[in-house]
């Protein structure tokens, strides 16, 4: 009796198995709907052809940011989100949890497939990209690399947040503006490799050495390596080391929240100043409690509203990527395409109690 | 006698429905697919699409016997890097890509040689020693490149991802298709492959029954190295570049559709067919979802909800299946019980 009824069990729960794994993985479909956020693409007669007459036509955009959930990058979807409705454009925004070299391709190769007009994305790999984006612009997409540059291959333009060759110089400015131009003062960099920290501190050094804020010393460089614990007790360090210390400048968004953080909890706060590199919302409340007057950052959402307006350029066919070629936009002012086919953002932002509220990222 | 008996394997796992997850996930995915964008569809753009996941596939195909054989490498990913930046080394010091290629072909299969040796020849188990080479792999090919990016690979072989053999298979497809054949004959129709399954069901008793359980494993590692290497090749010909952190976390895909095709992490029990099934579910997934823009973490998470599902569900269900059966017969025999009295 028991032997036949394990028999019989057998093709039972089979049978059963497959109808629950055929359910479960059509919920699954079904659920996964609503949060795909898409447009349903109803203009599929949007060929190339028609957009190339321009106007009428509605602007489809994707933008691939490097990884998701990261404030920076939603800055940027809302500097999109701004222009679009003005130039008559969608924005879908779509990109990996990682920000891996090549999690991105899947992305670029979608939206090929969805046969959109642009594709904005900030690359996680100079390189790695390039073949795919190289087949999205053979299809007729135009191509902006935002936030940073990549390999010229693999795109048309780049937007980049600001002229980094300037920004030695703009953090030496900073630097006097908060110390009332004299003192010693020391960096709190990232690591000591890190290629984008070293040239903007040569950049410094160079300005200092030409002689224009005789007051300003630079008395030290030392390496948070971008690590908050670290970056702490390298800013502790430098106190105890210099007693005089007017100014500690950190020219990395870690470093600079660290510093801050130290000396808001320290009897020498308001007298070592803090600036550099920060984040409006990391630097907010230090800002408020006095411990820092100033810090800079580029605008991400200024980007964003800059590449909605190139991207509509190109595919209008107003504009050509090519240096010297120049767009205006409403709320950033004209900007023109350099020689490396580069179109740069704007100055650094400067912020203080006055306007640190109008951000946040 | 070996190869009836394995035959005689891969029936009764047939019927025990090992590769109906994947079917219906891969079945659920297309149509969802199709209904919901009108560019879904596209068999040849859905081939060529196919091409990103090859490399993952190939290796797969190995994992599949290491894991028969209740084995694990999880160094797989980099030694893609380290093969890989070997590669675009011996490219960039003038000789031609196609030695390059062999070279990395050959470092891949070494690698995996290494695991074997340290595996079948010490006695470690193969979780830890393939952790540790999973660091050391990696850590050779920062040492490699540096930050550095290996760029300039000739016109020829960038893009050969999207060369057509017949006019319609993409060129990493149809290497994949070849490589699962003789993996699938092997496996399944060999008394190599008979050893295999034995030795992940008992590794004592396979020891003393004539089998050779350290050759068979030995060989699963080499093998796993050498795919590892041909990946190395296939993923520079799509990129045409070379960095350091090519490939990463390329081993957990991999794991996952051994797993979703029904392989028992454990061993003795798999199938090549089974990991080809669960490689185009997981394909068909993806794609169905990257055309309607939704997001990686999505992505991610149910690619991990399914894997999670398929192996969990039909146990539930047996188990539930079970109690009732169990329940009703205990009730039945309530009933006699009472009219006998």
């Amino acid at each position: 009796m028991i032997r036949m009824n394990r028999e019989t069990k057998s093709p039972w729960s089979k049978f059963l198995a497959l109808g629950a794994t055929a359910l479960v993985a059509i919920g699954l479909a079904g659920c996964s709907t609503p949060t795909s956020n898409s447009t349903e693409s109803t203009s599929t007669e949007s060929d190339a052809a028609a957009d190339a007459t321009a106007g009428a036509e509605v602007i489809e955009v994707v933008y691939i940011p490097k990884n998701l959930g990261n404030p920076y990058f939603d800055n940027i979807v809302a500097g999109l989100e701004e222009a679009a409705p003005d130039l008559n454009m969608t924005i879908e925004v779509v990109g990996p949890a990682q920000a891996g070299a090549t999690d991105q391709i899947q992305y670029i190769d979608a939206a090929i497939q969805q046969q959109v007009d642009a594709i904005l994305i900030s690359p996680n790999d100079a390189d790695a990209l390039v073949p795919s984006l190289k087949r999205a612009m053979e299809a007729g997409i135009a191509v902006i690399s935002v936030n940073s540059d990549m390999n010229v291959e693999g795109r048309q333009l780049a937007i980049l947040p600001v002229d980094f060759t300037t920004l030695g110089e703009f953090l030496v400015e900073l630097t006097a503006e908060v110390t009332g131009d004299s003192g010693d003062f020391a960096v709190l960099s990232a690591t000591s490799t890190a290629p984008d920290q070293n040239f903007w501190i040569e950049g410094m050094r160079e300005v200092l050495a030409s002689g224009s804020h005789p007051d300003l010393n630079l008395v030290d460089v030392v390496y948070g390596d971008d690590a908050p614990d670290k970056s702490t007790n390298e800013t502790n360090a430098l106190l105890t080391r210099y007693p005089g210390l007017s100014a500690i400048v950190a020219p990395t968004t870690v470093g600079v929240a660290a510093a801050a953080q130290v000396l808001s909890a320290s009897p020498l706060k308001g007298e070592v100043q803090v600036t550099g590199l920060g984040t409006p919302n990391e630097m907010r409340q230090y800002i408020k409690d006095g411990t820092v007057k100033a810090v800079a950052l580029w605008d991400p959402k200024a980007q964003g509203i800059l590449a909605a307006h190139l991207a509509a350029a190109l595919v209008n066919g107003t504009m050509n990527a090519e240096p010297g070629a120049s767009v205006n936009v409403p709320g950033v002012g004209e900007r023109v395409v350099n020689d490396d086919t580069q179109v740069i953002t704007g100055p650094p932002v400067t912020f203080t109690a006055d306007n640190i509220d109008d951000f946040d990222f | 006698m070996g190869r009836d008996f394995s035959r005689g394997i891969v029936k009764r796992f047939r019927a025990q429905g090992a590769f109906l997850p994947a079917i219906v996930v891969f079945a659920v995915a297309m149509v969802w697919g199709t209904v919901s964008s009108p560019y879904f569809l596209d068999v040849p753009i859905l081939l060529l699409h196919t091409g990103r996941y090859m490399e993952i596939g190939l290796i797969a195909l190995a994992m599949t016997l290491v894991i028969i054989h209740g084995d694990i490498d999880l160094s797989v990913a980099s030694n893609v890097a380290f093969s890989a930046a070997i590669m675009g080394l011996v490219y960039q010091s003038g000789i031609s890509i196609a030695i390059a290629a062999a070279v990395a072909v050959l470092v891949g299969t070494l690698l995996g040689v290494f695991n074997g040796i340290l595996i079948t020849l010490l006695g470690l188990p193969s979780l830890v020693v393939t952790l540790g080479t999973l660091a050391l792999y990696r850590g050779m090919a920062q040492i490699a490149l540096g930050d550095q990016a290996v760029t300039g690979y000739p016109e020829g072989f960038v893009g050969s991802d999207q060369y057509l053999v017949a006019g319609f298979l993409p060129l990493p497809l149809t290497v994949f298709i070849v490589a699962a054949v003789a993996v699938g004959f092997l496996a399944h129709r060999t008394n190599f492959g008979f050893g295999s399954f034995m030795l992940g069901k008992n590794a004592v008793a396979s020891k003393f029954s004539g089998l050779r359980p350290g050759f068979n494993r030995m060989l699963a590692f080499t093998f796993s190295g050498f795919m590892a290497g041909v990946a190395a090749v296939l993923i520079t010909a799509r990129l045409g570049s070379t960095r350091s952190n090519l490939a990463l976390g390329f081993e957990l895909l991999v794991v996952t559709i051994v797993v979703l095709g029904g392989t028992d992490i454990f061993g003795g029990k798999g199938s090549v067919l089974g990991t080809v099934l669960a490689l185009f579910a997981v394909i068909a997934v993806r794609e169905a979802l990257a055309i309607q823009n939704v997001n990686g973490q999505i992505q991610d998470a149910l690619i991990g909800l399914i894997l999670v599902l398929t192996i969990a569900v039909p146990v539930a269900v047996s188990r539930l299946v079970s109690r009732v059966q169990m329940s009703r017969r205990k009730s039945l025999l309530d009933d006699t019980k009472g009219k006998i009295q």
